[in-house]
């Protein structure tokens, strides 16, 4: 049994923002949902919290329905995107205020708080009031003040969001290593698709009204169920070409549309495509499934395109090619130490095992 | 047109008692048509550095010179310089064309100039669509254009942009980049950028200059910032994910020099150029920084060395893994393929080329080889 | 801008401030050394601007009045108590009108409550004193003033502490609750606290009326209760006012509310920068 389910939770403000939702997070899972922002994932944990009230859906923590509870009768934790600590309390106080509120001891307030400010290191400033830390030691205190707790769902809001890139990569790492979020459920919302996929058990994509494809982070990247899923994880985006199918003799090959570029496809795509054949396509490439043929490549006849270099950016650990295929674009992933100039003609192999189908009215994965 | 010109550039504010040194010694030339960006964590010196060259802020010693001119006492309505804000900082009660027009209505030009210069504009930013409508009713990036648009209408001879992509959304800020990309290679105006984000400067510029401390760190592009970083601050700071030192010993083993790690069975070997930069510099110890992109679960190249260690996390990123990596009680990363998840656990060897190991002088940070 | 453009004007900011000075300090100048001119002295045509002998007994010949001290003690009971009645009142309807009354209804509430202030005070007085004179204690008494003066302290107390309850960012009291709070011990805990800035500044606006009042004091009390705006006149000889013990004794008036400032002014500064969440 999972340990939070949610079932057919609606809520609406001006306009519907979660439409009927189910969601089932099992114990010791870290579950996260990835989505633009304004799409409703703060709302779906606001729901979860008490804090909003949804107007239909039950809401089960370990089976016991806990939909017309108050906040503050729920045994959840929730860390909230603005951080929200207490201005006039120090560390110390912030990150003991769950337990105060249940009138622990002294004793046990003094050791929890403790031993979380150890492992989150931030015991230099216990002292310390909100307005004295910084944004990384903020994010840690409001961390602090829900792990303290021995809640059933920990419920964690955009927390590294708002940092820079080099803590952000710590603090990933050390939500893999919390033990204490491994013990229960996690409900993670956050809009950085590389978030999601670090550090999701499973992940959820959400869209307009709720959760358009939950799976584990590979299944959701690698076979987006539909465009929506495809277009929002990954950077650069993938690359989307509306193509027509064309079966010549025993042959079956994708032309793009508004060129004259041809590429073969595997003999399992045409076999799941079969029923299209003739009908158009949107074709998904993502840029990292695209190399750079050097010198004369045989046997992969069908899966080489010349292309324009438009724009070339070296972005550290890799670099981002904006290639010219005359009516398209493409946005193909390099190397860092790759060299091109503007003008330049290049070849590109692309990786027909990776490529993805989508319907062009409905914008559903047509193979997946 | 400008060749802007910045010699032994000083900034201190005084208050009661206090003394802050924010911009110190900074020299810098950006030529006549460059894209420079001036890249650094908040506090290093930027801000302060780019309100001198526009002439909001005094020049507390030294000089700022435009093609060769002294510009020191000059306000900045005298030095021609336009600026785009973080916070685009648009009229909302005006139309987009009423936006653009203003800069040259303060300057009494006619009417029908007005409109040519206006639709020109629009036309290279891609906005003539939206010339009738209020600021309010655009999106984050056609808000930008207009900035952009409104700054460039005067022509100015420096281009000065001040965190403009902050508050672009991650999906929208690559092709944002592009685009700004594009019209400089358009324009071919001096445009300086600054911003504390490694990735859009190292996307846009042709020379980043890296300050910290309220000093320029180093001022090159972007192979002379990766490949020779002036000092550890430099290697630390640009690259994602970061770069990993180690702390390591020198050791002379059978006739080849070692670099061993202490706490952990890591053992690198630097190339002969490094090596007599080592002998060079005769220490003892020596921090060793190595980047996670240069580190590769398969051999690189026939001479490639390996070091071993155990995956702790594998971190799938979609398009890439990243690996945090234990060997003894150190830790580091390196890039991997996401094809195949890694346990924790698992014990691997990484390989890397003795020319990617970068020497830092343990007591001052600076880079040796 | 230059720099001599910048020396000159800020020679003139500072040449305003000083005839602003010379404007505001000069009344409590001249009200210091009149306190310590004999009666003579003031009397003369042409005033001293340099008191020729001074007389520091005019302080103890105000107390020699035992009615000085009683005004005192009835101002400080009135004002006090009023105050308290003001910012308990207040801070409650403030925060249900900030928290609860959301929307277009809550909005014509609170600028309905805050338009009392706009209302000519005399034209409550006739209707007020036979209101309270048909109450047990009467017109002349504690009460009478302590509710009177509500009416003036309340709106304003409301409207302000309804400000500063919006200002006070709603989601730490979420916070509260999901750490486990009640709503009653949230708001004790959490959300005062962040407002008690705003709630001494409107303390002090409240103790100042109060303390100050002359109309309805003047009209409504005089025996059993006597303020000290209303004890001020009777320093007379005959005919002749006692300007230097007028004085002297708005001069000890002034102090309570002036110590208060100076005790809670740091309480009051801060308050603006507090309400940061995030940065």
């Amino acid at each position: 049994m999972a340990l939070l389910e949610i079932r057919g939770l609606c809520k609406a403000f001006d306009h519907v923002v979660l439409d009927r939702l189910d969601l089932d997070v099992a114990a010791g899972e870290f579950f996260v949902v990835v989505g633009p922002s304004g799409i409703g994932k703060t709302t779906l944990l606001r729901c979860v919290a008490g804090l909003e009230t949804p107007q239909a859906g039950t809401i089960r923590v370990r089976g016991e329905d806990i939909s017309a509870l108050p906040p503050y009768r729920r045994n959840v934790a929730l860390t909230f995107e603005s951080y929200a600590l207490y201005p006039h309390l120090t560390v110390f106080e912030n990150i003991a205020s769950p337990l105060r509120a249940r009138r622990r001891p002294a004793e046990e307030i003094r050791r929890k708080v403790g031993e979380v400010a150890r492992l989150l290191r931030i015991e230099h400033i216990l002292d310390h009031r909100p307005g004295e830390i910084s944004g990384g030691q903020k994010q840690r205190t409001a961390l602090g003040r829900t792990l303290v707790r021995d809640p059933d769902v920990f419920l964690l809001d955009e927390p590294i969001s708002h940092l820079d890139a080099k803590i952000r990569h710590e603090l990933r790492e050390q939500f893999h290593h919390l033990e204490e979020l491994r013990r229960t459920a996690t409900l993670y919302v956050t809009h950085d698709y590389a978030e999601a996929l670090s550090l999701g058990d499973r992940i959820g994509v959400m869209g307009p009204g709720g959760l358009v494809q939950i799976g584990t982070p590979e299944e959701v990247f690698e076979r987006p169920n539909s465009l929506f899923v495809a277009r929002h994880l990954g950077q650069p985006t993938i690359n989307l070409l509306p193509a027509e199918l064309r079966r010549e003799g025993d042959r079956t090959s994708l032309r793009l549309e508004g060129t004259d570029l041809r590429l073969t496809l595997t003999g399992a795509q045409v076999a799941a495509l079969s029923n299209r054949a003739g009908g158009r396509v949107v074709l998904g490439v993502r840029p990292h499934h695209i190399a750079l043929a050097d010198g004369a490549l045989t046997g992969e006849e069908g899966a080489v395109l010349e292309a324009r270099v438009e724009l070339y950016e070296a972005l550290g650990a890799k670099g981002v090619l904006l290639a010219d295929l005359g009516s398209r674009k493409l946005n193909v992933l390099t190397a860092p130490e790759a060299r091109f100039r503007p003008g330049e003609t290049v070849r590109l192999l692309f990786d027909r095992d990776a490529f993805l189908f989508f319907c062009p009215e409905r914008g559903d994965n047509l193979i997946g | 047109m400008a060749r802007v010109e910045l010699d032994r550039v000083n900034k201190i504010y005084r208050g009661r008692g206090i003394e802050v040194h924010a911009v110190r010694d900074l020299s810098l030339t950006v030529e006549d048509g460059e894209f420079v960006a001036i890249l650094g964590p908040s506090g290093c010196g930027k801000t302060s550095t780019l309100r001198m060259i526009v002439g909001l802020e005094e020049i507390t010693g030294g000089e700022i010179r435009f093609d060769g001119r002294r510009v020191n006492e000059l306000g900045p309505e005298a030095r021609n310089v336009a600026m785009a804000f973080e916070t685009y900082a648009l009229y909302p009660t005006f139309t987009v064309f009423e936006n653009l027009a203003f800069p040259l209505e303060v300057r009494g030009f006619e009417r029908p100039r007005i409109e040519r210069e206006v639709k020109e504009i629009a036309r290279l930013l891609e906005i003539e669509d939206i010339l009738g409508q209020k600021p309010g009713q655009l999106s984050g990036g056609q808000q930008q254009r207009v900035s952009l648009g409104r700054a460039l209408v005067r022509e100015p001879a420096v281009f000065i942009l001040d965190e403009v992509m902050s508050h672009i959304d991650a999906h929208l800020k690559f092709r944002m980049l592009f685009e700004l990309k594009r019209l400089h290679q358009r324009l071919g105006r001096t445009m300086i950028y600054v911003t504390h984000d490694q990735v859009e400067a190292l996307a846009l510029a042709d020379r980043v200059a890296v300050m910290s401390n309220a000093e320029l760190q180093q001022f090159a592009d972007r192979d002379g910032l990766y490949n020779r970083p002036a000092n550890r601050f430099v290697a630390d700071f640009i690259g994602e994910p970061p770069t990993n030192f180690f702390d390591a010993r020198i050791e002379q083993r059978d006739g080849e020099l070692l670099l061993p790690v202490p706490g952990s069975s890591l053992v690198f070997r630097p190339d002969g150029e490094r090596r007599r930069a080592l002998e060079r510099v005769a220490r003892a110890e020596v921090v060793v920084g190595i980047r996670p992109q240069n580190l590769a679960l398969e051999p690189v190249e026939a001479r490639g060395e390996r070091i071993e260690a155990e995956v702790d996390i594998f971190e799938y990123l979609g398009e890439m893994a990243i690996l945090a990596l234990r060997s003894g009680e150190r830790m580091f990363r390196a890039l991997a393929s996401p094809r195949r998840r890694l346990e924790p656990g698992t014990p691997v060897a990484l390989h890397y080329r003795r020319e990617d190991v970068m020497l830092f002088d343990p007591a001052t940070g600076d880079f040796i080889a | 801008m230059s720099e001599t453009t910048a020396r000159a004007i800020r020679f003139l900011l500072l040449a305003f401030l000083g005839v602003w000075l010379f404007f505001t300090l000069f009344p409590f100048y001249f009200q210091l050394i009149t306190s310590l001119k004999p009666v003579a002295e003031i009397n003369r045509m042409i005033p001293t601007f340099w008191p020729e002998v001074l007389v520091p007994g005019n302080y103890a010949g105000i107390f020699a009045d035992p009615g000085s001290l009683k005004a005192l003690q009835d101002s400080l009971i009135v004002a006090l108590a009023n105050t308290a009645l003001s910012l308990f009142l207040g801070t409650l309807a403030g925060y249900a009108l900030a928290r609860y009354l959301k929307g277009p209804v809550g909005e014509n509430l609170a600028f309905w409550i805050l338009s009392n202030r706009m209302f000519p005070p005399v034209a409550v007085l006739i209707p007020m004193f036979f209101l309270f004179d048909n109450t047990p204690w009467g017109t002349d008494s504690y009460f009478s003033l302590i509710v009177l003066y509500l009416v003036f302290n309340l709106p304003l107390a409301t409207w302000l502490m309804m400000v500063f309850f919006r200002d006070a960012p709603v989601e730490l009291e979420e916070a509260a609750y999901v750490d486990g709070w009640k709503p009653f011990q949230a708001f004790f805990r959490v959300t005062l606290p962040l407002v008690l800035p705003g709630m001494i500044s409107v303390a002090m606006l409240c103790f100042i009326f109060a303390w100050n009042e002359y109309l309805f004091a003047n009209l409504l009390t005089g025996t059993n209760v006597k303020t000290f705006p209303v004890h001020i006149p009777t320093f007379t000889q005959g005919s002749q006012t006692l300007w230097n013990l007028v004085m002297a004794f708005s001069l000890v008036a002034m102090l309570p509310p002036v110590i208060m400032f100076v005790l809670l002014r740091r309480y009051m500064v801060r308050g603006l920068s507090l309400g940061v969440v995030k940065g």
